[in-house]
């Protein structure tokens, strides 16, 4: 079979043999290290990233910028306009009945705002977070506080409002200077103002 | 039917359904009313946008309230008749580029939509090579074959 | 007790695996052979270590022995025993273990399988490099992630059980140990390959040997993919099965490869050819499940199916970097000697269209790897952090995917070799009208798109050449037509028509909506009328669970419901889906019901043919199974030219359908010689 071919021209395949064996290319060879390169490459890439990044910590797209538009009705009937402020500091405050950041924080806004109303010049606006707006009503009824509220799913968006509560500083200016991520309490904004004007 | 050479009406066969095909594409990409309706629309950019504090997951899958939201925020904006553009660029203003799902098309982030355009062409030419290499090698036995057939009669011979 | 037992299981399997690796690579390096029977003494030892530990797991568990650490991370009292036994794989250290258990159960069956190869060097080095493996795994369970470490039991434990996500359907129990069992499966074939390298025996011998057990390990691993989407989709609360997320990603890049493999395998078998490539692909699949490993256990990527943040991730990236080097080591130093002798001489043809089933299957691995790792890669290039997601994955891998049906419907019908145009028109033109036929009948039905309608076109064409294929061999060889491994294939191509069908129609015509609902009323969504009856609950000390009752077009009732679980304060949604042939309702509570009122909001996704993918996901385990069992047709090693050369015995056939291809005679005549 195999045998009979090659005895009819054995000197013709041997030369191709020989040829073919030492000029062998070296293409997996070539092909293999470039790949292993590569891939050290990308081991390299993985043991220095970073695991669970720097999620924490406000990095707010909005600091140092003038303050989204903040405007719409309020739950007690009124309508609120965030430019009708300027000149004020305003605490613009995101939350939601059932997040219990929001609840345990509350009694702090509370005391915040009636610093804002005597012997500060603040005015505290909350924005409702994905709550039935009567869910909210009941919350202020049972746990006081007169402040506005806004019912407005854009304005947590302008504000790139991910994890509440959250609460915007805005300057007389109507510049944000800061954002609180997490539960605030009145002491921290009293203070901060008290630094920055 | 049998008595036709199939020879002779294949070709006019494959025509028709080739024809039927391309016909039938045609009226499926252009058929449905021209384009996407409202809730299709939604779909497609909820789907397309990442909840902000979830780990990759889009603004459709989550459960977050900052998806709903966000959720919410979209449906409002296509009824009020915003474009795709405005609406990305809403969210844009003040969350971070990780929102979008799609990464941009510029910058370093652009390579991630050119290297495998690159890196599949090259494939597609290795292997075109390899096989015109192939096809031009001279049709000699080697050492290999001899051993490929030997081994083969060995197994067979068992 | 139970702590020092297993512990005292993992040391000695760590001593085993590493005696054994040791003593094989010893006795084979000095050509002892006569030694690699303690090797195989250690083999042994190493699968009663891995048993012996997983089952003091398993009692330490039941007993709810909280001395030890990880009963105290995952065991509860509150547990039911299903999902009791299943908490072993719920967390980083027991899914470790649980690995270890398959590897040692592969290390043994191979040393069973193999029994009569015993003194072959080849057969010794896949053995030291499968227990060399095994120790790799020993390390991680003797130090890092060590499960049996001994805790005080505090006064006041508060007992935590597992992961809320993973004990609330019947899938958890099934789907891990599907994919371990496949992911661990191609330490098999890469042992082997490696050994194949290292011996430098280039003939086709290890292949032959280790088929069988790349397709299982293939076949374990589709299965566990899919119970995975299968859970997403129960279990989430979404309405989807496949989000692309980098854990999805970091089980499908193996399977990507394997894929490539399990094809490109085939023309190595028939032509000797491609054997480099084929080494590669073994070996890259390998690595990319230890890849894949590292990915889910290192919380190096996010994603909601990670393990929480392990020491254990520059283990396993070492070992990564060990198995790459390994890898890249021997092809480079062998490779060029074992370059094929054969030759392609047509495109057109069986081999053609498995390497171009190949440039696809790597072209779909580059992409999803390159998803996966391109925002770390950003994050150190200037700091920006990016997300990758399902928008970018979909637009890359559907042309793919498509050029991947077209490619199933031509290749079955391709002789090896060449084809002439009147042989492809003649075997392709029922499977056109097939595709064709399932374009007009989706058009009809009112499917739009160009997308989801080229794939039921392309869909039908790939199913009609499957099914013919299966057609000519049943009629041929009756049932045992459906076995062997070309009529095992067309079943799982049959079935990848079916996912495909399944997910194109679902990605493209779902809707999904949210309504506010109060006790009594009812709203009606795509042909479908949803009625609120009542709310109710269900409480018990593990968990509270308040569900709505819906009934759906005045029928059956369903109950969506959200579950609150005490010790882990987590709510998880839990839909309630009425599956269909055409259309799953999918139902799903955002919250509770309204305490004041009992209303609800109920989100109802309409996903058409979402039962396919679970259907055609069965058949392709079903093809696989069919596929291990020998076909009549011919043995895979025979080789397609001998019989011409010797008398007049009949040919075995290289062509299945060989009778009606008057090419062959000649062609095999020139695949004696086989160029170069």
């Amino acid at each position: 079979m195999a045998d009979e071919r090659d005895s009819a021209s054995p000197d013709e395949t041997a030369a191709t043999v020989s040829e073919l064996s030492s000029n062998r290319p070296k293409t997996a060879r070539f092909t293999a290290l470039a790949v292993g390169a590569v891939v050290f490459g990308l081991i390299g890439v993985l043991a220095l990233a970073n695991p669970g990044g720097d999620k924490g910590g406000s990095t707010s797209l909005l600091l140092g910028r003038v303050a989204p538009r903040t405007v719409g009705p309020t739950l007690d009937g009124g309508s609120f306009d965030l430019d009708d402020h300027r000149g004020s500091w305003v605490a613009v405050n995101f939350f939601a009945t059932w997040c219990p950041g929001c609840v345990n924080e509350h009694d702090d806004l509370v005391a915040l705002e009636r610093w804002g109303r005597t012997e500060g010049d603040l005015q505290l606006v909350s924005v409702v977070f994905q709550d039935p707006p009567d869910q909210v009503v009941e919350f202020f009824a049972e746990r006081g506080g007169s402040w506005p509220v806004l019912d407005n799913p854009s304005v947590p968006i302008d504000f790139g409002v991910a994890q509440i509560p959250e609460t915007f500083l805005v300057a007389p200016s109507g510049q944000v200077v800061h954002h609180f991520q997490g539960e605030v309490t009145a002491d921290q904004v009293v203070a901060l103002i008290a630094e920055l004007s | 039917m049998s008595a036709v050479n199939p020879q002779s009406w294949r070709p006019l066969a494959y025509a028709g359904l080739m024809a039927a095909a391309l016909g039938l594409l045609l009226v499926a990409s252009f058929g449905g009313g021209g384009h996407e309706s409202e809730l299709e629309r939604v779909q497609r950019l909820n789907d397309s946008f990442a909840c902000p504090v979830c780990d990759g997951e889009s603004v459709a899958a989550s459960n977050t309230a900052v998806s709903a939201n966000i959720r919410q925020f979209i449906d409002e904006q296509v009824q009020a008749g915003s474009t795709d553009q405005e609406i990305r660029d809403a969210l844009l203003a003040a969350y971070k580029v990780d929102i979008l799902l799609n990464p941009p098309a510029d910058g370093f982030a652009g390579l991630v939509w050119i290297l495998p355009v690159v890196m599949g062409s090259l494939g597609a030419v290795a292997a075109a090579a390899a096989m015109t290499r192939a096809r031009r090698a001279g049709r000699k036995a080697t050492d290999d074959d001899r051993r490929l057939v030997e081994e083969a009669r060995q197994v067979v011979v068992e | 007790m139970n702590s020092v037992l297993g512990f005292g299981f993992l040391v000695l399997g760590l001593t085993a695996s590493v005696l054994g690796t040791a003593g094989g690579a010893y006795a084979l390096l000095t050509q002892r052979l006569e030694l690699l029977k303690t090797v195989r003494q250690w083999t042994l030892l190493v699968g009663v270590a891995a048993l012996g530990a997983f089952v003091v797991m398993e009692v330490a568990l039941f007993q709810r022995d909280f001395s030890v650490s990880y009963v105290a991370q995952v065991g509860s009292w509150a547990t039911p025993p299903m999902f009791n036994f299943a908490a072993l794989w719920s967390s980083l250290e027991g899914s470790l273990l649980l690995w270890t258990l398959v590897l040692a159960g592969y290390l043994v069956a191979v040393l069973f399988k193999f029994r009569d190869r015993h003194d072959d060097p080849l057969f010794g080095w896949a053995l030291v490099i499968m227990l060399a493996v095994s120790s790799f795994f020993f390390i991680l369970l003797v130090g890092p992630a060590n499960p049996f470490v001994s805790v005080e039991v505090p006064a006041d434990f508060v007992e935590q059980g597992p992961n809320p996500l993973l004990q609330n359907h019947l899938l958890m129990a099934f789907h891990p140990p599907m994919l371990y069992l496949g992911y661990v499966g191609f330490t098999v074939p890469f042992a082997f390959a490696a050994a194949a390298l290292i011996t430098g025996r280039v003939g086709e011998g290890w292949l032959v040997a280790t088929r069988r057990w790349t397709v299982a390990a293939w076949g374990f691993l589709t299965a566990g993919i899919l119970l995975g989407a299968w859970w997403s989709y129960e279990v989430l609360g979404w309405g989807g099965y496949w989000a692309w997320d980098p854990v999805e990603n970091a089980s499908l890049l193996p399977w990507l490869t394997g894929t490539a493999f399990i094809h490109s395998v085939m023309v190595q078998e028939r032509r000797g050819m491609l054997r480099v490539w084929n080494l590669s692909l073994l070996c890259a699949t390998f690595s990319l499940t230890i890849l894949g490993t590292f990915l889910t256990r290192s919380g190096v990527v996010e994603s909601v199916h990670a393990f929480s943040n392990g020491a254990i991730g520059p283990f396993l990236l070492a070992f990564f970097a060990v198995v790459t080097a390994l890898s890249v080591g021997l092809i480079a130093w062998r490779g060029d000697e074992l370059r094929s002798p054969g030759a392609i001489d047509s495109p057109v043809s069986r081999e053609g269209s498995f390497l171009a089933n190949n440039v696809l299957f790597g072209a779909l691995a580059f992409v999803v790897m390159l998803g996966t790792v391109f925002p770390l890669l950003a994050e150190l290039w200037d700091g920006s952090r990016l997300t990758i997601g399902r928008p970018y994955f979909d637009s890359m891998a559907r042309p793919i995917g498509l050029t991947v049906l077209f490619l199933m419907a031509a290749a079955p019908v391709l002789p090896w070799r060449r084809a002439s145009t009147e042989l492809l028109t003649t075997r392709l033109f029922w499977p056109t009208v097939a595709g064709v036929g399932a374009m007009a009948l989706s058009v009809a039905l009112g499917g739009r798109g160009f997308y989801p309608v080229l794939t039921f076109g392309l869909g039908g064409f790939a199913a009609g050449a499957a099914g013919r294929q299966l057609g000519l061999a049943t009629r041929r060889q009756g049932i045992s037509g459906l076995v062997g491994r070309t009529n095992g294939g067309m079943i799982v191509h049959i079935g990848v028509v079916l996912v495909a069908v399944g997910m194109a129609a679902s990605a493209s015509y779902e809707s999904d909506r949210t309504f506010e609902l109060k006790i009594g009323e009812s709203v009606s969504m795509g042909g479908h009328e949803f009625r609120y009856l009542e709310p109710g609950a269900d409480i018990n000390d593990r968990r509270l669970r308040a569900y709505a009752l819906i009934e759906i077009d005045g029928g059956d009732v369903y109950a969506p419901a959200t579950t609150r679980y005490r010790q882990q304060g987590m709510i998880v949604p839990t839909p309630s889906v009425r599956t269909g042939f055409t259309e799953d309702v999918y139902l799903v509570l955002d919250g509770a019901p309204a305490p004041e009122d009992d209303s609800i909001r109920l989100r109802v996704i309409l996903s058409p043919m979402v039962a396919w993918i679970w259907a055609g996901g069965m058949l392709m385990a079903l093809g696989t199974l069919f596929a291990l069992f020998p076909g009549s047709r011919r043995r895979p090693i025979d080789p397609t030219s001998l019989a011409i050369h010797t008398s007049g015995k009949p040919t075995p056939p290289s062509d299945p359908e060989q009778p009606e291809d008057p090419q062959q005679p000649e062609d095999r005549t020139s695949a004696v010689v086989g160029n170069g």
